[in-house]
């Protein structure tokens, strides 16, 4: 890329790559070139792990049988941030993948990883922009094919349009079989390919597939890790060496996807974890090591494992973090003792203010439970809290969110017994129904009721000193809609990208209005697709098997209605 | 302790890392090379490294200066080795001699 065009646009090595452990190849001897794309901006990009695994597999992806050289690739590509995009557009350049600076259109697959709704039109602008039709349907021969996973491919349906095919569940098998599909399918057409590709177990394509299975791998000891990941230059949102210590969470909270369609639970073993932590801090030179999970209180061991690595690190001064801790004394205690640098705040996630509705939601977590660790948490002189609730749960009423703030209220009080500096920040999120959760056919609330329970508790909240923060109603609005949405959506997507939507994520960048036209326009009513479903109702996300029957989540659904 | 003053190269590859960014990476290829520079005290310790002024983001330059405090003695040949086997594409150290 031009450097009189780098020297324009804000942060211009989110653009440049050459990044200590990025891979390089002789784009010329390889034959089967995947774009990894990540439909936000470098820093949000870089921190996803599993962009790092796939692009791990990928390279590393040893020459088939009478091959000299590996034939496969992998590069990145993320979206330009809209100065960026405004000088390719001015320049009639095309969006480039970091490593070799080739058009992303050159590639044989675009690989788009879906982690949020609102980052649908940043895949419109990148394909846009890389010279690749928008829609499966326009793409010919010399295209590459779109393919997408992640968690919001669990309903693909309003982005469906768009891609050739998507990976449902975890992706480091299928990919390999992917790959072997194409190195078999030689110059086939394009829909020859499709076909074949349609037959592994976990991918979808639509117009083809019927149904489709969640794929997941069954144990994570032998599972492909990157152990030299990219380090970039630019500091990342995580910032740091992480290993993946367990996959899904046996809790079951009733509102939470990631619980139900990361099943089952499995843990890496110690032995396994401590060899690549120290490989990968080896090869990185980081100065902090994350263990990550969903619940990392619930992996088996994890008080050896954590004060092993910490004994074992203490003398490079490497911090060893444990995010995704419940807050209990154990954890306090446990933070305490392996914590070079300590984090000064806890976090905890009721979710709702009573234990009638903690109840409903199956979070398991009691009153009591609760104050203890907080307590716990100021007995170590950590002084700030952040709470966590949603606002809008199934069968909430206003005395469960009287509860919200008398439950802060009380942490608040317990906070200043102990230090005059106590500080609580409680943060409101709207609930949204997910596909494949016991709460899937509930409603959402609208837009006009967000705003008044946001009040309501504004105003009920008496202690001034009580932080209040919420989530935008309009983006929670918009990210309910895809959630539950169908086909039709697609081309409100691509309607509302035409009028200037870009990184709705990003509440600087989110304009509610040309949603709100877009959707207008598309002759679509975006309320009724939080309305409720009923139980017999056909959904758009049925012809996925995320691996939970859905009699299992009728039953759990109506274990709440009580 | 000894101090190691190092000349080293900001290339074409990293011309657009910005000071801070290139001051983190230098920090981890120490990491790496696992060199013996002494840290600071206290609660949250950090490297012994003095640098030079930034040169403006864009501009490469094979003119750029560092200060490293050792814990112990370091011969500046083998800093240079060690770093450089460590170091991203596009810096290189120079020189290096004791101060």
């Amino acid at each position: 890329m031009k450097d009189e065009l780098l020297l324009q646009v804000q942060k211009p090595s989110r653009y440049v790559g050459n990044e200590l452990n990025a891979v390089h190849k002789d784009w010329n001897k390889t034959s089967i070139r995947f774009a990894l794309a990540y439909p936000d901006t470098y820093e949000i990009g870089m921190s996803n792990l599993g962009l790092q695994i796939l692009y791990y597999i990928v390279n590393n992806q040893p020459a088939p049988s009478g091959v000299e050289v590996p034939d496969c690739l992998a590069e990145r590509v993320f979206t330009p941030w809209p100065d960026m995009e405004q000088q390719l557009q001015t320049s009639n350049l095309k969006l480039q993948s970091l490593e070799s600076q080739k058009p992303i259109h050159e590639f044989d697959v675009v690989g788009f990883s879906l982690g949020h709704e609102l980052t649908y039109t940043n895949i419109i602008t990148m394909l846009k922009l890389g010279g690749i039709p928008v829609r499966s349907a326009e793409r010919g021969e010399n295209d590459p094919l779109i393919l997408g996973g992640g968690p919001c491919a669990f309903n693909p349906e309003p982005v469906a349009d768009f891609f050739d095919l998507f990976v449902i569940g975890e992706a480091e098998e299928v990919l390999i079989e992917i790959i072997n599909t194409l190195r078999n399918a030689g110059c086939v057409t394009r829909n020859a390919r499709l076909e074949k590709l349609s037959g592994i177990e976990g991918v979808y394509v639509p117009g083809i597939s019927k149904t489709v299975k969640k794929r997941f791998v069954k144990s994570l000891d032998p599972s492909p890790y990157p152990l030299s990941p990219i380090v970039p230059f630019i500091e990342a949102i995580h910032d740091r060496a992480a290993v993946e210590i367990m996959r899904g969470c046996k809790w079951g909270c009733k509102f939470c996807q990631a619980g139900w369609t990361n099943r089952p639970v499995r843990e890496k073993s110690p032995e396994v974890l401590l060899q690549q932590a120290d490989e990968l801090l080896k090869n990185t030179g980081y100065e902090e090591l994350s263990l990550i999970s969903l619940s990392s209180s619930d992996y088996s061991s994890i008080d050896t494992l954590a004060k092993t690595l910490a004994q074992k690190y203490e003398k490079k001064k490497i911090n060893i973090s444990l995010p995704s801790m419940r807050t209990n004394s154990f954890s306090i205690k446990l933070a305490k003792e392996i914590a070079r640098v300590r984090s000064g705040s806890v976090t905890l996630a009721p979710e709702a203010g009573t234990q009638r509705l903690r109840d409903v939601i199956g979070k398991n977590m009691t009153e009591e439970n609760i104050m203890e660790g907080i307590k716990a948490a100021f007995e170590e002189h950590i002084e700030a809290v952040k709470l966590y609730f949603m606002i809008g749960l199934p069968t909430e009423t206003e005395a469960d969110l009287l509860g919200i703030c008398e439950l802060a209220t009380k942490i608040f009080n317990l906070g200043r017994s102990f230090s005059r500096r106590a500080r609580i920040t409680v943060n409101l999120s709207t609930f949204i129904p997910k596909p494949h959760t016991p709460f899937q056919w509930e409603r959402q609330i609208t837009i006009a009721e967000t705003l008044e329970k946001q009040k309501f508790i504004k105003q009920n909240l008496r202690v001034k000193a009580i932080e209040l923060r919420w989530h935008q109603a309009e983006a929670s609005f918009l990210e309910g809609v895809f959630s539950r949405g169908d086909k039709q959506l697609s081309k409100v997507v691509e309607k509302a990208w035409e009028l200037g939507a870009r990184f709705d994520a990003w509440s600087e960048h989110f304009k509610f209005d040309l949603w709100q036209k877009a959707f207008a326009e598309c002759a679509i009513d975006p309320n009724n697709y939080l309305k409720e479903r009923q139980k017999d109702e056909p959904l758009p996300w049925d012809f996925i098997d995320a691996g939970v029957p859905k009699e299992l989540l009728l039953n759990a659904a109506n274990k709440s209605s009580i | 302790m000894q101090r190691i003053k190092v000349q080293y190269k900001k290339g074409a590859e990293v011309k657009f890392i910005s000071h801070r960014d290139l001051m983190r990476a230098f920090q981890r290829a120490i990491r790496r090379a696992d060199l013996p520079v002494a840290y600071s005290q206290g609660f949250n310790p950090h490297m012994k490294i003095s640098w030079g002024n930034a040169i403006k983001v864009g501009a490469t330059s094979d003119n750029e200066f560092a200060e490293l405090q050792i814990d112990g003695w370091l011969k500046p040949l083998e800093l240079i080795d060690r770093l450089n086997r460590h170091l991203p594409k596009g810096l290189e150290i120079i020189d290096a001699f004791v101060v």
